[in-house]
């Protein structure tokens, strides 16, 4: 049973260094295989979404763009396998090369978001007095506006595409995130064993970045999970109120929402495919995210394999 | 004053002691107000502890729950910031002792403490755990030597060198403090305060533990504070042993002085409410019960702290602070009745 356990270090400590993560990452894929079975199909959503994304040149039998009169609500046949839309354009090519917009959004805002949210979370839980309590009434009157609201008038200000969303995503997110963040910052440091670092001398540093960090990165990672697809859906708001990305470029959401919504009991392939694309995703993310959560916590990988 | 400030009172010590605790006050400020916080009160959970402790030796304190002992240990660590007081550890002064020099302290100074399950960093290997004393304050040049030093110090502490990759969850209460007592001593420290380090075991577990702790204060030369409220516990320990009750101490004598001829009331009270072995001797014996609990430390009684409970107090005992007062060679006690 014991060697069942993987992610130990003193498994791959005499593997040479990129060996060692390459083991470590399909020992990893395997246990996920294992005792995870919905994470791993998450993970697998995920995995294929990315291939979609870096590859979606070759994957899309035509360009997103490339209209054609004469397939107009074109149903799904063996030139377009999902359906063409008002305009006579390819969904599943579209679908395709809406992947990268939706990666884009939820990696590059989450990271972002986390990066803002950890910094900010750890200096004001750490730190806590003046600083705390400034920053943290920043926040709170941050989150006294809906998202949305906050994202929308950014928008106007910095224009719509897809970089300033990605940033103005970031900002939403990584501060709203600092406020959970710095609650589990917290909750940590009041643990004893915070208290026994102290004692032993450790610097603020090191105890901010080995005792108090890593107690709060199963958090972080959930987040950050949650709020993929939350980035990805809020884009798709954005994109359906005209703020988002800009078209003809196919962000899922605008699709869903404003080619969709108008044609969708005559051809309800425009509603199903971006649709059910969006769903895949936010499933996949949602499911992956709980696996690596449990995954990294060392009490539950100790009893994994006794379930 | 109450007690005796220039004198430390454990006599009969001619070598200058380890660890010298003078007039130590740790009283934790009662705020209330939103905004503007104003102190309406104070918790006076240490008032004026004075003790020493030579090299080598141990002091038990004991104590009921609330008496303020823990928050002794912590303010010797230097967890706590004391209100007032000076904490001396080998002719360095503690409490104004900050930043760097009080890092190069720490080496010198550890504690055991009470709760071994919360007191480990679940993310950390123990290796991990034991290494990193050594690893802060740069006692060992890399990285396979530090995994030897760790291997000897778990071979010490009686564990497998081999269990140094596994996580704290993989361990029981006893394995867990004898890691915490490992990371303790990886430091070479001359002094470690013990913090009720086996109340939180098993009665087969402690017995254990207890030598264990034996066993590295004289491969180490070590010298201990053991707090503690198991009355058997501190006599099989320490040399001498102090009794505090409400954040003073109530009485401090040599181990044997005080088991067999205890002054203070609350003292004799503590030792009568430790049963006997033999059943014959248990059911006829008298015992000192005391009423009520513990008074607040934020308003304690005035005069006597313990005159709310003692069975001899007279009316002068709620006015006059009674003095920490030797009454025979290194037998000091505060209580005016005696």
């Amino acid at each position: 049973m014991a060697d069942e356990i993987v992610l130990r270090p003193s498994v791959a400590a005499s593997v040479p260094f990129p060996l060692r993560w390459a083991r470590g990452f399909w020992a990893f894929v395997v246990t996920m295989f294992r005792y995870k079975p919905l994470g791993f199909a998450g993970f697998v959503i995920v995995v294929v979404l990315m291939f979609t994304a870096i590859f979606a040149d070759f994957i899309a039998p035509y360009e997103y763009n490339d209209t054609n009169r004469h397939d107009q609500f074109a149903p799904p046949s063996l030139k377009h396998p999902i359906g063409a839309d008002h305009l006579g354009r390819d969904l599943f090519s579209r679908i395709v090369h809406g992947s990268r917009i939706s990666v884009s959004i939820g990696f590059g805002a989450v990271a972002g978001a986390m990066c803002i949210a950890i910094s900010l979370g750890l200096l004001t839980g750490y730190y806590g007095g003046w600083l705390d309590k400034i920053i943290q009434r920043f926040v709170d009157g941050w989150m006294t506006f809906p998202g949305i609201v906050i994202a929308l008038a950014m928008v106007a200000i910095a224009g719509p595409g897809l970089w300033p969303l990605i940033i103005i995503l970031g900002l939403l997110f990584g501060i709203r995130g600092s406020r959970v963040v710095r609650g589990q910052v917290l909750a940590v440091m009041a643990r004893p064993h915070i208290e026994v670092a102290r004692s032993v001398g450790v610097s603020d540093l090191r105890l901010m970045a080995v005792h108090v960090f890593p107690n709060v990165l199963p958090l972080v990672i959930i987040l950050a999970t949650i709020e993929i697809p939350l980035a990805i859906t809020i884009e798709a708001s954005l994109s359906f109120l005209g703020f988002g990305i800009p078209p003809p470029a196919p962000s899922w959401g605008r699709m869903l929402s404003a080619e969709a919504r108008q044609h969708m009991l005559m051809a309800p392939w425009l509603g199903i495919a971006p649709g059910l694309a969006l769903s895949l995703t936010i499933f996949g993310w949602n499911m992956f995210g709980d696996a690596l959560r449990d995954l990294l916590d060392p009490a539950m990988r100790g009893s994994l394999g006794e379930r | 004053m109450t007690q005796m400030q220039d004198r430390a009172p454990v006599p009969g010590q001619e070598v200058a002691p380890l660890l010298e605790v003078k007039d130590l006050k740790m009283h934790f400020p009662v705020t209330s107000g939103l905004i503007l916080q104003r102190k309406i009160g104070a918790i006076k959970a240490v008032d004026g502890v004075s003790f020493s402790i030579p090299r080598g030796q141990t002091l038990g304190l004991v104590g009921e729950s609330g008496s303020g002992k823990t928050t002794v240990g912590r303010c010797i660590i230097q967890l706590n910031e004391p209100t007032s007081g000076e904490v001396w550890l080998d002719g360095v002064e503690l409490t104004t002792a900050k930043g760097r020099q009080l890092r190069g302290m720490r080496r010198r100074m550890q504690m055991v403490f009470q709760d071994p399950y919360s007191s480990l960093n679940p993310r950390m290997s123990i290796g991990t755990i034991i290494g990193e004393p050594m690893l802060v304050h740069k006692i060992t040049s890399g990285k396979g030597e530090l995994k030897e030093q760790v291997s000897e110090l778990l071979r010490v502490v009686g564990l497998n060198p081999s269990m140094a990759d596994r996580y704290p969850h993989e361990f029981s209460g006893g394995q867990r403090q004898r890691i915490g007592i490992a990371r303790a001593i990886a430091v070479r420290p001359d002094f470690i305060v013990a913090d009720e380090p086996v109340s939180a075991l098993d009665v087969s577990i402690q017995a254990q533990l207890i030598n264990l702790l034996e066993d590295i204060q004289e491969q180490f030369n070590l010298t201990f504070l053991f707090i503690a409220h198991d009355l058997s516990v501190v006599r099989h320990m320490s040399e001498n042993v102090a009794v505090m009750y409400l954040g003073k101490i109530m009485e401090m004598a040599e181990r044997s002085e005080l088991y067999e001829k205890p002054l203070h009331p609350y003292t004799q009270a503590l030792l009568s409410a430790v049963p006997v072995p033999n059943p014959r001797v248990e059911a006829q014996r008298e015992r000192i019960v005391l009423q009520g609990t513990i008074p607040s430390p934020m308003n304690a009684p005035s005069g006597c702290v313990f005159h709310t409970r003692c069975p001899i107090a007279i009316d002068d005992c709620r006015v006059v602070v009674p003095e920490l007062k030797e009454y025979s060679p290194g037998h000091w006690a505060a209580c005016i009745r005696v």
